[in-house]
């Protein structure tokens, strides 16, 4: 349940976002916005777009790499689960209740989640501002290369969150790591909201490497 | 600085759509072969580190005094490690087209901005593939090397030595890799940047 709870959390929060971001910040009906899209497909076509800083795709996508970046990092800060265990020392005696917690800073793997996680999140609001204040001079190189550390650094941070979780999911019978999933339940599935979270994260952040270089592309051969 | 300054000059006379001046791009593009090709070794030099680390060790059976039997470590034991093996076969495999093509471009050099283009797409793709692949084994190495003494979890490298010096090793010729698609999409970025503006 706590699982559902707190994917529900996030994805309604990243409604609202929306909601609040689409309805508000643009005062246009629905039909006006769906042609402005079709207009901007049309001019990425065809390439008579204005030379504008960033193009609206990429303020879309920085924005939600955002919001999901940090929505995981919150998942993660707060993650913390205590439940008793009882364990049975000698059978005659009734079994002893052990209290124990499980907190996000426990491992290792998870705090780097976590860093890497709050980086990406104060970078993408560090560049929306910087793209917003100047919209004509952006030093596109500069901004593809750093877009491209925070991916990376961030897809090694899932990678190591996610080979870390799976250990604590289903146990390494080989070297006698045992599962811890199964008493830590809202801990683990918390922990895999986190994860799903920064890896919308990462793939936001590779599109908007993509999509800098395809404009690039554009520009150099235009 | 002279060299520099002349293939900028180059590049300013070129026209960019018809076929631009070979000597321009194919230094760039000798550049971009010999980087994959350096690529291309450390995916293989960590894949087969990666997949010959094995290491049996005499341990002794808790509560049965004198009895020991023998425990093997294989990297097919974590799916992390075989993770890291399949994601660094791909990116060798990658490393190996991509040399041969951009070779066909050195030696017929008309698409060369298409090309660089497609190359630099594909790098960073495999610039996430390795960065996470590099990550996932060595969250899981980390473990294997420091223990986690809240969820019990016995660190292994101090019996099984040779073989963590191998996971060690692996990993970090992915991370040399990782650095190597990392100045690859610069100099694709710069190649195509370059065209720009002057």
């Amino acid at each position: 349940m706590p699982f559902i709870q707190s994917t529900q959390l996030s994805v309604t929060f990243l409604y609202f976002f929306f909601f609040f971001f689409f309805i508000h910040t643009n005062p246009k009906t629905r039909a006006e916005r769906r042609m402005d899209v079709v207009k901007d497909v049309k001019n990425m076509v065809k390439d008579e777009s204005p030379r504008r800083g960033r193009s609206r795709a990429d303020f879309a996508v920085r924005v939600l790499g955002f919001v999901v970046t940090l929505v995981g990092a919150v998942l993660v800060g707060i993650d913390k689960e205590t439940t008793t265990v009882s364990v049975r020392l000698v059978e005659t005696l009734p079994p002893l209740h052990v209290s124990v917690t499980a907190k996000w800073h426990y491992m290792s793997a998870f705090v780097y989640l976590m860093v890497s996680n709050a980086i990406a999140c104060s970078y993408a609001a560090a560049s929306l501002a910087y793209s917003s204040i100047n919209k004509n001079k952006i030093n596109a190189f500069a901004l593809i290369i750093l877009d491209l550390i925070i991916t990376s650094m961030m897809f090694s941070a899932v990678g190591a969150a996610i080979g870390v979780g799976l250990i604590g999911r289903s146990g390494n019978s080989h070297v006698k790591w045992n599962k811890v999933c199964y008493v830590f339940g809202s801990f683990c599935h918390q922990m895999t909201a986190a994860i799903v979270m920064s890896l919308l994260g990462c793939f936001a952040f590779l599109g908007l490497v993509l999509l800098s270089l395809l404009k690039l592309y554009k520009t150099s051969s235009a | 600085m002279t060299d520099k300054t002349d293939l900028e000059s180059k590049a300013v006379e070129a026209p960019p759509p018809p076929p631009p001046p070979a000597t321009t791009g194919a230094n760039l593009f000798t550049v971009d072969v010999a980087l994959r090709v350096l690529l291309f070794a450390a995916a293989l030099v960590s894949v087969v580190v990666m997949s010959t680390a094995k290491q049996t060790e005499l341990a002794s059976v808790p509560g049965v005094p004198g009895v020991t039997v023998s425990l093997t470590a294989k990297f097919k034991h974590s799916p992390a490690f075989i993770y890291f093996v399949a994601a660094l076969s791909v990116v060798g495999f990658y490393s190996i087209i991509t040399s041969l093509a951009s070779i066909s471009v050195i030696l017929k050099p008309n698409y060369q901005t298409l090309f660089s283009l497609l190359f630099v797409l594909g790098d960073v793709v495999a610039l996430g593939l390795v960065a996470s692949a590099t990550g996932t084994a060595g969250g899981v190495a980390y473990i294997g090397l420091k223990g986690n003494s809240h969820v019990g979890w016995t660190k292994v490298c101090n019996v099984y030595d040779k073989f963590c010096r191998h996971i060690g090793s692996a990993v970090a010729v992915s991370l040399f890799g990782a650095v190597v698609l990392v100045a690859l999409i610069f100099l694709s970025i710069f190649s195509i940047h370059r065209k720009i503006g002057k």
